[in-house]
């Protein structure tokens, strides 16, 4: 039977929102743009260090290096006398396709980095190894038997794979229209070879893909292009805008390849979209993304894998499927999260050492996912690859192309030199992953061990990371010694270490020695980095409009950085500018939703601005996104739910008078009932009193009291004789209102903290201190009055506010007129009203 | 798009997106049509 629950995942390396927002709107990219339109779209976080290797790792099995043991480019050959391009042999963790097997599902796995050599898995494999075809076109005849699963497929790929020289022009006019202005003696590193090396390898990939849809029966398919990331190292740097440093001819001539690539790989996403039945889920998503802006980086500096500087914090994720949403941006997507997302697509539990979560938020229906404590311990078949027995295989192709690429440099002459440094190399990045982990402690350790190691290469940038890693523990004692040391090294390469400068001085207080720092940096080089550096160190000292001036400047340059945004919003908020705050805040949000502190300075601007609701959800994404840092987020939280709980009192009228109608003047004691019994008395209405209750200094112009009111809940039978007259009955009685009657209830509200410090006055306790019991009470009694009023039929209520008859009079005189049915002297109503009565007041 | 079926012409005169491209997008059995017209075309040159 034919399996109708298929999940596609096809890998984009480094593409990019930002290179794909501009095609998209052209319609350039059309396949992309049907998936988003009929399915789910978001970012995609990455980790750090940002190597594809490691993080299509992590992909693969929902886990952290530091747990799935691939740690970059290279690997050294377990007899410890050479080194290789990264194999599958380097990773400990079982993979989504050895999940698999082990549930008797079939996957395809095509082109994957790292999955070198092919593990026996049900279903094929095409490792990362197949494209590579060397110099020779002979060669294309021969393959390494690893490279495919099962053999009984090989032939027939082999005969797909296409080799550099068939590229033609028809293939590189689209991307180059100039290509014939190339001098190839010339512009090797840039030039055509490259190019069709790259070209020809990804048809090879992309024709196996194809095959394998049109040949095989499977369940999962995972398909891995680095096309976009190779041709944005290659030609990202003629992207327009044009660079300054960038010379017009070279720009000419290669400004449209990487347009031509991502419209080159939508195509190609046409095809495999062509190729699945409705039915099957299709992912697209990258690693990371790429940065094409100004910030684009044209002479790489001399250190480990220098080209993922250039990658972006965000990729991309794009998600279509019969149970997913339709043209919803999802948030909060991470690389991690995609191996237990497809565990839970074949319902099949996620492994609880698994970092990543299931992406519940892209489903229609959402069923709880199923755990068990962990896959690794599983006995049985899992189609893992045994120990090598043939220790050495050659890689060639794949190591030149990483040496071309500038991950790697060219093995030294003397390879235990190059063993020595690429282990601690790989080390080095294992520290970064913990700091990217926010375990510091375990990269400290890893970092003081490289630190020691005195021939290494590299020694330089582990100090760096050991300076950053020790102030992010505040080990400023240590931090300062570092720097020293740091200072006497002979390196190539120079960090700029003006931010770690910076953060010590102002860790020791020393705000004028950081400021001087950092403004000299920027005299050297504008940067961002320096500018928001500088102006969180004005904000701290709350010099806001400083702060404010760097940050705008900032922004400028780059206007989607999140945390640029976030700063602004910040000093909006120190200086009463609310609107601005939540304007900064929601555009900082938008750029990653995963950003608690946005959240909370969304949420405080909102309470100012009165947005109760919307402060509240703010405030309770702070609190949910980051529990024990935003503690007061939920206080917060509590605090407009009271406010919001004594504002949720609703008005029932139709605004008509009735004959014979009672008007009944209530609410909590203290809450302004005997102004507002003065004011009907005034203007037109007889009041039902005795005046058995005499003026006091509380109420010194009298209560307007019905002594029989007291005892309303043994007798009343005397409600007639208020009839086209008005009373007052306390709250808590209205509850004893005879039904017969027709009720306007005329409900007055105040601020509880002010009615409850004025009812202590009169009663001669101490104003300040809260009764948090009584104000419980009161808030429960409010709803309870809600309640109550929608059950009775004969009762009308509007709740007039005690502040706004003190601060607003005409306009509550007119509502109070309005729910009578009746005019009333409004002059003689508004007479009434001394705001110096307007005691115990709690000022906002 | 090439659909299914549809007879494989390239023409080498105008390269552009939609057409030798598209090819290779299509895929292995694009890529095994191209590979033999090739191959004829330098048989009859």
């Amino acid at each position: 039977m034919k399996n109708k629950n298929k999940l596609l995942l096809i890998g984009w390396d480094a593409a990019d929102w930002k290179i794909i927002g501009p095609l998209i709107a052209k319609g350039l990219l059309p396949n992309l743009q049907k998936m988003i339109k009929n399915g789910v779209y978001g970012n995609m976080s990455t980790m750090n260090p940002p190597y594809s290797p490691m993080l299509w790792s992590s992909v693969a099995t929902g886990k952290t290096p530091d747990k799935h043991g691939v740690m970059g480019f290279l690997e050294v050959v377990p007899d410890n006398q050479n080194l290789r391009p990264v194999t599958a042999h380097s990773r400990k963790a079982k993979a989504i396709w050895n999940i698999l097997h082990n549930q008797k599902l079939k996957s395809n796995l095509v082109g994957w980095w790292p999955s070198f050599p092919a593990e026996p898995i049900h279903g094929a494999v095409v490792t990362d190894k197949f494209p590579k075809v060397g110099k020779d076109i002979n060669k294309i005849k021969t393959l390494d038997k690893r490279a495919i699963h099962p053999q009984s497929l090989a032939e027939d790929l082999k005969a797909l794979r296409m080799h550099p020289s068939e590229i033609t022009k028809e293939h590189i006019l689209p991307f180059i229209p100039n290509a014939k202005k190339i001098d190839q003696k010339d512009d090797k590193k840039n030039g055509l070879i490259p190019f069709a090396q790259i070209m020809a390898e990804t048809v090879s990939i992309h024709n196996a893909a194809t095959y394998l849809i049109d040949n095989t029966e499977w369940d999962f398919m995972g398909v891995y292009y680095d096309f976009i990331d190779h041709m944005s190292h290659g030609f990202m740097k003629f992207h327009p805008p044009k660079l300054a440093r960038i010379e017009e001819k070279e720009y000419d001539i290669y400004k449209d390849v990487i347009n031509g690539a991502y419209r080159f790989q939508d195509m190609m996403l046409g095809r495999l979209l062509e190729m699945v039945d409705k039915e099957t889920t299709v992912i697209v998503m990258s690693d990371h993304g790429f940065e094409s802006g100004y910030k684009r980086i044209l002479e790489m500096p001399k250190v480990n894998a220098a080209p993922a500087l250039d990658h972006r914090q965000f990729g991309i994720f794009v998600a279509m499927g019969p149970n997913l949403k339709k043209n919803e941006k999802i948030f909060g997507v991470s690389l991690i999260d995609i191996a237990p997302t497809i565990l839970n697509h074949f319902n099949l539990p996620v492994g609880k050492d698994m970092d990543g979560k299931v992406i519940l938020d892209m489903y229609n229906k959402v069923s709880s996912p199923a755990y068990i404590d962990s896959w690794e311990n599983i006995e049985g078949d899992f189609a893992e690859l045994k120990d090598e027995k043939d220790l050495v295989f050659s890689d060639e192709e794949t190591m030149k192309q990483l040496i071309d690429l500038g991950y790697i440099e060219k093995p030294d002459d003397k390879i235990e030199v190059s063993v020595y440094n690429t282990k601690l190399d790989l080390k080095h990045n294992l520290a970064k992953v913990y700091s990217g982990k926010r375990d510091f402690h375990s990269a400290q350790k890893i970092l003081l061990e490289l630190i020691g190691e005195k021939e290494a290469i590299n020694i330089a940038h582990y100090y760096i990371d050991l300076l950053n890693v020790s102030l992010s523990l505040k080990d400023l004692k240590n931090a300062e010694i570092y720097l020293k040391e740091y200072k006497k090294i002979k390196t190539e390469v120079k960090f700029n270490i003006h931010f770690i400068e910076a953060d010590i001085l102002v860790a020791k207080g020393d705000f004028s020695g950081a400021e001087k720092v950092l403004k000299t940096a920027l005299k050297k080089v504008s940067n961002t980095e320096t500018l928001y550096r500088l102006g969180e160190l004005y904000k701290i000292q709350k010099n806001f409009k400083n702060a404010k001036e760097c940050f705008e400047n900032a922004l400028k340059i780059e206007p989607d950085k999140p945390k640029f945004n976030k700063a602004l919003a910040e000093v909006y908020l120190e200086t009463g500018e609310y609107e601005e705050a939540a304007e900064y805040a929601l555009t900082s949000i938008e750029l990653v939703k995963y950003f608690p502190e946005a959240h909370y300075i969304l949420a405080k601007a909102l309470e100012k601005l009165g947005d109760l609701e919307n402060a509240k959800l703010a405030y309770d994404t702070a609190a949910r996104l980051s529990p024990k840092k935003y503690y007061r987020a939920e206080k917060a939280k509590e605090n407009i739910e009271e406010k919001l709980n004594s504002a949720t009192l609703k008005d029932k009228s139709e605004y008509k008078f009735r004959e014979n109608q009672i008007v009944v003047v209530s609410g909590l004691p203290r809450s302004g009932t005997s102004l507002m019994m003065q004011m009907l008395a005034k203007g037109g209405i007889e009041p039902l009193i005795d005046d058995k209750r005499e003026a006091d200094v509380s109420n010194p112009k009298g209560y307007f009291e019905y002594e029989p009111v007291m005892s309303i809940h043994k007798d009343n039978s005397w409600l007639d004789k208020g009839q086209n007259k008005v009373v007052k009955i306390v709250g808590p009685l209205l509850k004893y209102l005879d039904p017969k009657f027709r009720y306007k209830i005329i409900f007055m509200t105040r601020d509880l903290n002010e009615i409850i410090k004025s009812q202590r006055i009169m009663n001669g306790k101490d104003p300040d201190v809260l009764p948090v019991k009584l104000y419980n009470s009161y808030i429960k009694f409010l709803e309870n009055v809600e309640t109550w009023k929608e059950k009775e039929p004969g009762v009308e209520i509007v709740y007039i506010d005690y502040k706004s008859v003190l601060e607003n009079p005409s306009e509550s005189i007119e509502k109070t007129q309005k729910f009578i049915g009746k005019n009333l002297d409004s002059n003689k109503m508004e007479s009434c009203i001394d705001r110096s009565l307007h005691r115990n007041k709690i000022e906002s | 798009m090439i659909k299914k079926n549809q007879k494989l012409s390239l023409d080498p005169l105008k390269p552009n997106l939609d057409s030798s491209l598209a090819h290779l997008a299509y895929g292995h059995l694009a890529f095994s049509a191209w590979r033999k017209l090739k191959k004829s075309k330098l048989n009859e040159e």
